[in-house]
């Protein structure tokens, strides 16, 4: 991202704002189309993915109770989110071992830390995994 | 718990200041004219992969694997979204169908 926003002057601190897992899943996923401009690309992404969210938890909170139908696994949405930006990622060339490196560290980090307190721990074995891989994964 | 409104208006605040800083942090750090140690390019470079597998199994993490239903909905829905992803191509059919399939195995199929 760092890279990826580099100069874009004053857009910078709202897409630095508007930078959620979603969002971050995205613009890291997909590359500008040729002819538009990366600034107002990933703008868009952003603000889009900013108002959905908002009007999103709105429509949520005054109509969530009316729903019609049983909204039971609706959730599951989230996680095949991922799945697919999982698979568009490890995609690119080389990057197979890498999604195969999260999925193992999370795995380890649930079953010792349990559904809880996974995050940190298995961030901390992200990183060290990746660190102590430098030389073999930069090739 | 019920929260008073003080309670809530605190969490959200916080929550709201803790997701901004470590939001803007790593662009405060290294600002456009500064170079970021090789380090820091390398992780920017390989954690989109390895970030979406944490996502995923982050998503899975509180699906009960010894007892029914064995977390067979979500193994059956994630491999359906595998097959058509790669398939189609099509990543708001992937998601959609996908979730479909998933509501329709919880709801209908693996009921308990």
């Amino acid at each position: 991202m760092l890279e990826k926003y580099k100069g874009f002057g004053k857009v910078k601190a709202f897409l630095i704002y508007t930078l959620c897992d979603e969002t971050f899943s995205i613009v890291s996923s997909v590359t500008p189309p040729e002819g538009v401009e990366p600034k107002y690309f990933y703008l868009s992404i952003s603000l889009l993915d900013y108002l959905y969210w908002v009007f999103g938890t709105l429509l949520g909170g005054l109509l969530g109770g009316l729903m019609p139908f049983d909204m039971k696994g609706l959730d599951f949405a989230l996680t095949a989110l991922f799945v697919v930006l999982f698979l568009e990622q490890i995609k690119k060339k080389g990057n197979w071992i890498l999604g195969l490196i999260g999925i193992a560290c999370a795995l380890l980090s649930r079953v010792i830390f349990g559904a809880e307190n996974m995050v940190l721990p298995a961030l901390a074995i992200i990183l060290i995994t990746l660190l102590a891989g430098r030389k073999k994964l930069c090739s | 718990m019920q929260l008073t409104p003080v309670q809530i208006i605190l969490t959200v605040l916080a929550v709201a200041l803790g997701a901004i800083a470590t939001r803007l942090t790593p662009f405060v750090l290294f600002p456009d004219g500064k170079r970021p140690p090789e380090v820091v390019t390398y992780l920017g470079n390989v954690l989109p992969p390895v970030m979406m597998g944490l996502l995923v199994v982050y998503c899975l993490k509180s699906v009960p694997i010894l007892s029914y239903p064995h977390g067979l909905p979500e193994l059956i829905s994630i491999a359906f979204i595998v097959v058509l992803h790669l398939w189609r191509k099509n990543v708001l059919l992937s998601i959609g169908c996908g979730t479909a399939l998933y509501m329709f195995l919880v709801q209908a199929v693996f009921v308990s």
